[in-house]
């Protein structure tokens, strides 16, 4: 497989009056050709950031001050901003959380899908009315020519996320990033943007990363899930892996927190109690740990190595090692 | 579209009416009148000017024959420049007035704006600060004291412009740089306020990851959706403004309109009073107007066909 896009040791922070806010802290992922990946976990945990930082769009006093970003073999972080502004939109898209607020209210969905278009592709006109509609009907916008001169706060929030999807894909990029692209709208249109990237994703053969909350979202489009906790990855594997032998603390409690459908009434939703750390002053162990149900002494002063339990399969965690106490679900690899 | 303009020039025309009353009857709850003097004239002269002017008419009758020539567009005669009806009064100054009103907002909508976006897009740094704090001087400092600070650098001691009086293209200058002060400095801070608030919004970033420069997120984008908050300012500062300042008139000696706003009251020269406020007010009732059509044009989810509901 071949990769697209290998992020390496990534760090972002924010310059703040109460400190330097260090969001990303070392990430290290990577994006095949063709594949959807999705990066997991609660708010704050560094996944937009790491997104943003892709798309050198990391707002100020943001920065991204350590690590490699291989995209299609060139390094992202080394690029001018017009050499980036050529990447933006052109080879890798990206959708927002709200597609309420993420479209310009007063111009209409035409210019909007028409601008980049335009830019990159340099079509006008006739050329470019008759992609923009092509591109509508692809998401799936009913009598597109009817829509397309029609203002944003025309459509509704699942038309509204089409249009973005229209507008990310306008220029066909290898890569699209979609943030929290379903936690605005409605559960059932929740479904049908999933089912619709899923759909793009195979006609086109883009790759996606897919950044979400929600495990029950991820297993429908993604084929690998990087699980991140206080800007660290905490595991990674394929879906099969993460949702079937999951290895870190903090992905079971994800994965008790989702709500499942043959829960009986005595399966209550459990929460993962307590806060993530502060990201000004990070903690020197585990930034899980305080709240870890199987936390050990060593977890509180040592940051846990990754462990490999398959060439997919990576986990940071103590309960690896080999002095640590067995735990059921915990299935040893490598050689920690 | 033209069923709501009908609509708003039939509640302006009330609008009007009602203002009209309202000033008729203060201005006779005031004390004095425009003939009385200190030194009481003979009583059969002041009778006599009194009914010349029709003043012994009950208020009633007074007010109905007011009103029946206003709505033919006659103001009737002044009572101060004797031989002189207010329509030639309103005729003669407001020309004057407006040339420099309109001026006067051209020049503060192309600085201030500008000043406004660039102080945005490099907020807290040198560029924000020299704007903000010229604009802070602009707010605060009163017209009269920029009218005479600008006729004594500039005319006085520079000798750059004349001091005073009106006439040729150089005369409008220095009365405009005063009366551009505030609007200039408020439109500055305004835009400023409005572009950060745009800038900070979703759609920016959406914009910004389609691959597109700064000045087109900025001209594309940002510049429909900020300018909002001037229109609706705009509308009664140019109705102000156009209708002419008395202090800057009254200081270059500028043959406009807005000293009769001040004038006509301490002179009780009723009908010019009358006269420059229905003016003022059927101003102010028409740029409000085009206000609202402005705004159905910049944006779209504003649509004035709805406004019944």
């Amino acid at each position: 497989m071949d990769r697209l896009l290998e992020v390496t040791n990534l760090h972002t922070s924010f310059r703040t009056y109460a400190g330097v806010v260090q969001a990303v802290r070392g990430v290290s992922f990577h994006v095949n050709r063709g594949e959807a990946v999705a990066l997991v976990g609660e708010s704050g945990c560094g996944k937009s950031v790491t997104a943003l930082s892709i798309m050198q769009l990391v707002p100020p006093p943001g920065k991204v001050t350590e690590g490699c970003i291989a995209f299609d073999g060139k390094d992202l972080t080394a690029m001018t901003e017009r050499e980036m502004q050529h990447v933006r939109g052109n080879e890798i898209g990206m959708i927002f959380q709200d597609p309420m607020t993420s479209l310009n209210p007063v111009l209409s969905i035409k210019t909007q899908i028409v601008e980049s278009l335009r830019l990159h592709q340099n079509l006008r006109g006739e050329a470019a009315t008759h992609r923009a509609l092509e591109l509508l009907r692809m998401v799936g916008i009913p009598s597109p020519e009817r829509r397309l001169a029609a203002y944003p706060h025309q459509f509704s929030g699942g038309m509204r996320q089409r249009v973005m999807i229209a507008m990310a894909l306008a220029c066909s990029p290898k890569l699209l990033i979609a943030d929290e692209p379903t936690t605005a709208l409605d559960v059932t249109i929740q479904a049908q943007i999933i089912e619709l990237m899923k759909e793009l994703k195979e006609k086109l053969g883009m790759s996606i990363i897919l950044i979400t909350h929600d495990l029950g979202v991820v297993a429908g489009l993604a084929q690998r899930v990087v699980v991140m906790y206080a800007g660290k990855v905490a595991e990674q594997g394929t879906v099969d892996e993460i949702y079937k032998s999951p290895q870190h603390p903090y992905t079971w409690g994800l994965l008790k927190s989702v709500p499942r459908l043959d829960a009986t009434r005595k399966d209550k939703l459990v929460p993962i109690y307590g806060q993530p750390p502060d990201l000004i002053s990070p903690p020197q162990g585990c930034p899980f740990a305080p709240r870890c149900d199987w936390a050990m002494n060593i977890c509180k002063t040592a940051q846990p190595e990754f462990t490999t339990l398959s060439d997919t399969h990576q986990v940071a965690c103590w309960l690896q090692h080999s002095m640590a106490p067995a735990n059921p679900r915990v299935k040893r690899g490598g050689a920690a | 579209m033209g069923s709501y303009i009908l609509k708003r020039l039939v509640s302006g025309v009330l609008v009007v009416l009602i203002v009209a009353t309202a000033t008729f009857m203060l201005m006779r709850s005031i004390p004095g009148g425009p003939f009385r003097r200190e030194k009481a004239l003979p009583a059969a002269i002041q009778r006599n000017i009194e009914a010349r002017y029709k003043l012994n008419d009950p208020l009633w009758k007074q007010y109905l024959d007011y009103m029946k020539n206003m709505l033919r567009g006659d103001f009737g005669p002044s009572f101060k420049y004797i031989g002189r009806s207010v329509n030639s009064i309103i005729e003669d100054g407001f020309p004057v007035s407006a040339v420099l009103g309109g001026v006067t907002i051209i020049f503060s909508l192309v600085v201030g704006i500008p000043a406004g976006i660039i102080s945005a897009l490099n907020q807290n740094k040198w560029q924000d600060n020299l704007a903000m704090g010229i604009a802070i001087v602009g707010v605060s400092v009163p017209s009269f004291v920029m009218a005479t600070l600008l006729m004594y650098v500039f005319a006085v001691k520079l000798r750059w412009f004349p001091a005073a009086m009106w006439g040729t293209p150089r005369h409008v200058v220095l009365p405009m740089l005063a009366l551009s002060a505030f609007p200039t400095a408020f439109f500055a801070r305004l835009m400023r306020s409005s572009t950060l608030d745009v800038l900070s919004q979703d759609y920016i970033r959406t914009a910004r990851s389609k691959g597109l420069s700064w000045a087109a997120v900025v001209y594309k984008h940002v510049l429909k959706n900020s300018v909002l908050p001037i229109i609706t300012y705009l509308g009664p500062q140019a109705a102000a403004i156009l209708t002419g300042s008395f202090v800057v008139e009254s200081i270059f000696a500028i043959p406009g309109l807005g000293r009769y706003y001040v004038t006509s009251i301490y002179n009780r020269d009723y009908t010019t009073i009358m006269g420059v406020t229905i003016f003022y007010c059927i101003i102010l009732v028409a740029l409000n107007l085009l206000v609202d059509i402005a705004y159905s044009w910049l944006d779209p989810r504003i649509k004035l066909t709805e406004a019944k509901e």
